[in-house]
């Protein structure tokens, strides 16, 4: 009886870790700042440990929304672009009307507004969601440089809220990505929404055969991204304090590689939110790590590739062999059960 | 179905224009540059002329040797005058650019300039920081039969099939700010004396040295860019020989957002960082931020004062400088470089040869002593910027 307990025990354990696949980047993540630790007296330290996290707030605020596109089996390559868009013309119409809360409503309903572009296209003209959002990129883009005459735009003070702003001592991007993070979550676990994000991605026919809003959801989680990637750029623009043109270029794949480091799944019908925020922090732990060790400017990019292909491998080996072959615990379970054989 | 397309394509165009019409007006000179509609007239043109000297400036920007140019013969820093340039005809010139950006605006500021005083037509392609397509500007640029191809290369390297094939379709490609020396397919290049600009901002750092032990923060730009490269060389020659001072270098990528993080990781590891070197100024309100969470933002004479020297000369470095929490900055003559390039292109176009194949700018160092008195000599004191209050501290940053 209390062996039959065990194994129920331990293959429930196992059947959460498989649906948890963040389990793996954390494991990554644990293993990195140790690593660090060892090389830094710096690193584990509450104040580092505070910078890592704010510096993650960028990516992991806009890897919750990439987690629901990606996980439609979509993709938006247009979100640096957004985040930029909103935030120099956001910053420009603060100069010129000396109101900051014109700030945050462009950044979160332009972006929005973008988003639905994005979902729109996509979703009316049946063009690849690639294709669609890599236009959008350069139509965003294109705009904000315009906006803003390919120079910088100073980020008026009442407007920095979000990127140096604090509540209770809290610093706003240490609040925002959990704030943003559980909302995210509880709408992907607990909602309809969630399920039918799920169910679109697992087989967008059967959903459609199912009755179910595909081309609503579709288009919904576009506008999600382009909100997160809205939030995301006004934490960057209180942060850095100025708008320049190059801000969020290639802040996409950056996003992207936290989401799929998290667990989501590429071709869609998996995901995780919590998973794409711990992806955020792994990616901004490496260069944290190397700055405090004084590393060769000359290998960033080298162990930055190194701990990616290694967070994938731990993935791979992890969750999908040795956790679909039940390794370790059915080898345990084995030798509970040649033991209590051999006493009997 | 049509009227989903015709509502979808409406949203489009409306909110397209929309922003266009909410967004401030655009500078002209990313555009075409206006037709000239009859021979110019002729006109003098300015030669390049190196930047005054500062008054009361302690480290006068001193010229070094270009970077070594193999098939660029000759190499020379600003000063030697070009013979006074008329165009012969109305040529059409292609501008191909890398991105855009404060800077390049600046420079392009200059080149539409002297275009339009030698009455050339400028065709103006922005490659977005992307070499392919740069190189599909490139081409086109050689289909269209322009008379000649004004260059800011992305990647030195991968330009040089598209430098080759302008070559060897006739179009002589002259390059303006950053240097492309082992390229032989470029017969004209203007540039920034990168190494000497960073030099100048070592000095200064040197200068400041008190024979303590001390860490400097050298920030670096992209890795694969000349001019970064240039100026972090520049920067460490004079201090080589300091054995008490310590370099700890961090990429940028030219990445404001990293800059911050840069700082603030490295005041973290080392919170008793005596100096920085910021290699452009545009990512100043970074640098700001990450000083000010670092509790080390202050200005220069005060207690915690990080001695900082920037490079660009862009709004916010001046700011910064005049502010004086930030000690020295060095002015990038933008402007005069761009011109040189346009005058060179119309010269080899009228088949005269320029004196030499390879300009080189440097820069001129001010100090937060004496740069207000210079502010008429630099190009980010006239651009229009709205200044802001520094900060409030942040935990962490």
């Amino acid at each position: 009886m209390a062996q039959k307990r065990s194994s129920q025990f331990f293959r429930s354990i196992l059947d959460s870790m498989r649906r948890a696949r963040w389990v793996a980047v954390l494991v990554g993540v644990f293993l990195l700042g140790m690593g660090f630790t060892f090389l830094s007296p710096a690193f584990l330290t509450a104040r580092n440990l505070g910078n890592i996290a704010i510096q993650s707030a960028i990516t992991g605020v806009m890897a919750v929304g990439m987690t629901f596109v990606i996980m439609t089996a979509g993709i938006d390559i247009s979100v640096g672009a957004i985040a930029y868009l909103t935030s120099a013309l956001g910053a420009a119409l603060v100069i010129q009307y000396q109101s900051p809360i014109i700030m945050y409503l462009i950044g979160i309903f332009l972006a929005m507004l973008l988003g639905l572009i994005n979902g729109l296209v996509i979703n009316f003209l049946r063009i690849n969601p690639l294709i669609t959002t890599l236009a959008t990129l350069y139509i965003y883009r294109g705009l904000g440089i315009h906006a803003n005459r390919a120079g910088i735009t100073i980020v008026h003070q009442g407007a920095r809220f979000f990127g140096i702003g604090t509540i209770a001592g809290v610093p706003m991007p240490l609040i925002l990505p959990i704030l943003i993070g559980i909302i995210g979550a509880l709408i992907l676990n607990y909602t309809r929404f969630g399920r039918y994000v799920l169910a679109i991605g697992n087989s967008q026919d059967a959903a459609h055969d199912s009755g179910l809003p595909v081309r609503q959801v579709l288009i919904t989680v576009y506008v999600v991204a382009g909100l997160c990637a809205g939030l995301g750029g006004l934490i960057l623009a209180g942060r850095v304090g100025a708008v320049s043109s190059d801000q969020g270029v290639n802040i996409e794949f950056t996003v992207i590689t936290a989401s799929v480091l998290g667990g989501t799944n590429l071709y869609g019908g998996r995901g995780s939110i919590l998973g794409s925020l711990i992806g955020a922090i792994l990616l901004v732990m490496i260069d944290n790590g190397l700055n405090l060790i004084s590393a060769s400017p000359y290998i960033y990019d080298t162990v930055r590739g190194a701990v990616l292909v290694g967070a994938v491998m731990i993935d791979r080996a992890s969750t999908v062999r040795l956790f679909t072959t039940g390794f370790p615990f059915n080898v345990l379970a084995a030798r509970h059960r040649s033991e209590a054989a051999s006493q009997s | 179905m049509k009227i989903k397309y015709t509502a979808v394509l409406s949203i489009v165009l409306i909110v397209s224009v929309v922003l266009g019409a909410c967004a401030p007006a655009p500078t002209p000179t990313p555009t075409t540059a206006p037709v000239a509609t009859s021979a110019p007239a002729a006109a003098p043109t300015e030669t390049p002329v190196p930047t005054a000297a500062p008054t009361e400036t302690p480290m006068a920007a001193a010229p070094t040797e270009a970077p070594a140019a193999a098939g660029t013969p000759m190499v020379v820093t600003a000063g030697t005058p070009l013979p006074e340039v008329t165009a012969a005809k109305p040529y059409v010139i292609g501008v191909s650019l890398d991105s855009l950006f404060l800077g390049r605006e600046a420079e392009m500021g200059g080149v539409t300039a002297e275009a339009e005083k030698l009455g050339v037509t400028l065709k103006v392609s922005n490659a977005d920081n992307d070499a392919q397509t740069q190189s599909a500007q490139m081409q086109s640029f050689i289909n269209q039969k322009v008379d000649a191809i004004l260059l800011v290369a992305v990647d030195e390297n991968a330009i040089r099939t598209s430098t080759k094939a302008a070559h060897d379709a006739g179009i002589p490609v002259i390059t303006f700010d950053r240097v492309l020396p082992n390229n032989p397919d470029v017969v004209f290049q203007s540039g920034l004396d990168s190494l000497a600009d960073g030099t100048s901002c070592g000095e200064y750092v040197a200068a400041q040295n008190d024979g303590q032990p001390h860490k400097i923060l050298e920030l670096l730009g992209a890795l694969n860019d000349p001019n970064a490269i240039d100026r972090s060389a520049g920067f460490e020659a004079p201090l080589k020989d300091l054995t008490n001072l310590t370099i700890i270098k961090s990429p940028t990528n030219w990445n404001a957002e990293q800059a911050l993080a840069d700082v603030t990781n490295a005041f973290t590891a080392n919170p008793d960082i005596w100096a920085i070197f910021i290699p452009s100024d545009f990512m100043m309100s970074a640098i700001q931020t990450g000083l000010t969470g670092a509790n080390r933002f202050a200005d220069a004479g005060q207690p915690g004062h990080v001695i900082s020297c920037a490079i660009d000369g862009s709004p916010p470095g001046y700011d910064a400088t005049v502010a004086s929490w930030n000690d020295a900055l060095v002015v990038l003559p933008l402007k005069t470089e761009a011109e040189a390039a346009v005058d060179a292109a119309v010269q080899i176009l009228n088949g005269q040869t320029p004196p030499t194949k390879v300009e080189v700018f440097p820069g001129t160092l001010y100090t937060y002593q004496d740069i207000k008195q210079n502010a008429d000599k630099i190009w980010g004191a006239q651009a229009e910027l709205t200044p802001t209050p520094a900060p409030t501290a942040t935990p962490g940053s």
